[in-house]
């Protein structure tokens, strides 16, 4: 049983810290840091707050508490959903903003692919490792 | 086991390093051009008539960031002016445009801010 809720309470730890990093962080980082105008801004009202963490923490349990093979399925599953809203809520790190520049109005388009494309990387990177992990635990047991 | 423990935390700070490498110049680059919205300046000097189809244009394009535009691509009418390498200070070139470039004038610039990033500005008419 103890087994049980430390593996819940590991699962929704990873759902709120995968929903933070790349739904809140990377596009917070992108708008109030570097000052890119985001083309959607993610509003973070409660419906889709409550939404989008429960999916999180959903798939994070699942992933911590379904043994591999058919736990795998759930870890590449948060990946994915994770990055996919990453490069809904960045526009696919390529932003078009309508502004004055010396005074004269200007349409700006401003490519920032190779930042996005190193983090998507990133993750890919961390969930193969996450599945090799989970196999090799398996194979030892 | 420590191989891969070793492994992990290698590509965690490559990871940490190259997203460093990637924010700082674009930091650096916003940072500066909103301190000063005219960081970037291209203006005519002087306009010679060479002939009664062309002028000769001296361009003086000015920079002020620290970090360098690798490829700076200024399309005046239908002819495309390119430089590389502008850094930091003020760069003279002298152009042959047509009479119907002239007349166009500047239609975009396209720059790419240390190779990283691009960065395309259409002035609307």
């Amino acid at each position: 049983m103890k087994r049980i809720i430390y593996k819940v309470l590991l699962g929704v730890i990873e759902g709120v810290v995968f929903y933070y990093l790349f739904i809140v962080l990377v596009p917070w980082f992108f708008a109030d840091v570097l000052k890119v105008p985001l083309p959607e801004v993610y509003t973070g009202d409660p419906a889709r707050v409550g939404l989008y963490l429960g999916v999180f923490t959903g798939l994070g349990v699942l992933s911590s508490l379904v043994k591999a093979p058919i736990g795998l399925v759930f870890d590449v599953m948060l990946s994915v959903l994770a990055l996919s809203l990453l490069l809904k809520y960045t526009g696919y790190g390529v932003f078009r903003e309508v502004m004055v520049f010396g005074g004269v109005t200007v349409e700006a388009e401003f490519k920032i692919v190779i930042l996005l494309a190193l983090i998507v990387g990133f993750t890919v990177l961390n969930t193969l490792m996450r599945i090799f992990e989970k196999i090799t635990s398996v194979e030892e047991l | 086991m420590l191989l891969y423990a070793g492994l992990k935390f290698l590509v965690l700070v490559s990871f940490a390093v190259l997203l460093i490498l990637l924010v700082a110049p674009l930091f650096v680059f916003l940072a500066d051009f909103l301190e000063n919205p005219e960081c970037l300046l291209i203006r005519s000097v002087e306009t010679k008539e060479l002939n009664e189809t062309h002028y000769e244009v001296d361009l003086e394009v000015s920079y002020c960031s620290t970090i360098e535009i690798k490829r700076l691509e200024m399309q005046i009418g239908e002819t495309s002016i390119v430089l590389n390498n502008v850094q930091k200070g003020t760069r003279g070139i002298s152009v042959v445009l047509s009479r119907g470039d002239v007349e166009q004038g500047l239609r975009k610039i396209r720059l790419s801010i240390a190779g990283l990033y691009e960065l395309e500005i259409i002035p609307q008419r």
